[in-house]
């Protein structure tokens, strides 16, 4: 599999800024106000977009040593299965996991599905490195959830990912709670769409107490 | 029992967003649960919950939200306050149709409402 190039970001962002951008007075579930909407599932779901959105988020997959990809429904359904698939062209096989927005019955197992592993029972087992990855954060409330539940079941999470960081900032609050947390794109105030040239530029910087400086 | 009508109305009064009608619906499960005529209580648990499902993956809209709450919250304010200070199971029925029917009004319209 080629490395993922410039041209192919920006390609990736016209897609997101001609797919998933509304604009107007909107209440987000949250109940923050907003000048608009973005709705990652509309590019996240075209096939094309999904071979892409794959082949990033996968080198950072792989640069973190993740071994299995998921997060909270439906948002990272999507991703997570589009990182597989780009893992196979590399040559790995890197599986997926859902975490359920309400559990089925009590306890962070029944809260998950999972890939079938290799070996044993469970693919979520302590000790397993994982990915989180989401279409966008907001205040960072789903993102969490997802934490939450795997690291219930003694995952490590080496990797969070936001396809899209709305301008609420709530990727800060992952950085100040050490997570190596990652995003391919991010807005402002106005719902207008960056690059993350970090992105572009490798992993941030850690220093020796372990703090992540971009 | 009477500090889940309190509460209830306190919720109502906020704006309507997707994480509102889940605290909603969370605290009308638990009242549910937890008296011997929980009818009442489980049909705004039915309610909110739906409303949850359908807005939390869609836009919506600063007039919508507006809109939703003017046409359903009166009746759920009225049933609310009627029901802290006792009701016949006569008077309940009547508000309770009434809160079910504004509901399913609103389903009419809110299948008008485009997507995008």
């Amino acid at each position: 599999m080629t490395r993922v190039t410039r041209q192919d970001i920006d390609e990736l962002r016209d897609s997101m800024r001609r797919f998933c951008f509304q604009y107007g007075d909107f209440t987000l579930s949250s109940g923050l106000k907003s000048k608009y909407y973005y709705n990652g599932k509309r590019a996240v779901l075209r096939p094309g977009v999904a071979r892409l959105i794959g082949r990033v988020v996968f080198e950072l997959v792989q640069e973190a040593g993740a071994e299995a990809v998921g997060g909270l429904e439906i948002g990272s359904i999507p991703i997570a299965q589009s990182v597989g698939a780009a893992s196979l062209e590399a040559g790995r096989e890197v599986p997926a996991f859902i975490v359920r927005k309400e559990a089925k019955r009590h306890g962070a197992r029944e809260q998950v599905a999972e890939a079938a592993p290799d070996q044993g029972e469970h693919l979520l087992t302590p000790g397993r490195k994982v990915a989180i990855v989401d279409d966008v954060i907001t205040t960072g409330g789903s993102i969490d959830k997802a934490i939450r539940v795997v690291e219930a079941l003694g995952c490590q999470v080496v990797l969070v990912v936001a396809l899209v960081e709305r301008h609420e900032g709530g990727g800060q609050g992952l950085r100040d709670r050490r997570y190596n947390f990652r995003r391919l794109f991010y807005t402002d105030e106005e719902g207008h769409l960056f690059i993350d040239e970090a992105l572009l530029h490798g992993a941030p910087e850690t220093t020796a107490e372990g703090v992540l400086r971009r | 029992m009477r500090h889940f009508y309190t509460e209830l109305q306190r919720l109502l009064q906020r704006e309507f967003y997707a994480d509102n009608f889940a605290e909603i619906a969370r605290l009308a499960r638990e009242a549910a649960e937890s008296v011997d005529r929980p009818l009442s209580f489980f049909v705004l648990w039915t309610i909110f919950l739906l409303f949850d499902r359908e807005w939390r993956e869609r836009p919506l809209r600063l007039e919508v939200a507006d809109r939703m709450k003017r046409h359903l919250s009166p009746s759920i304010d009225r049933y609310l306050r009627a029901a802290e200070s006792g009701l016949s199971p006569e008077s309940e029925a009547e508000h309770l149709n009434e809160i079910v029917g504004q509901f399913l009004s609103w389903l009419q319209i809110q299948r008008d409402i485009p997507w995008e």
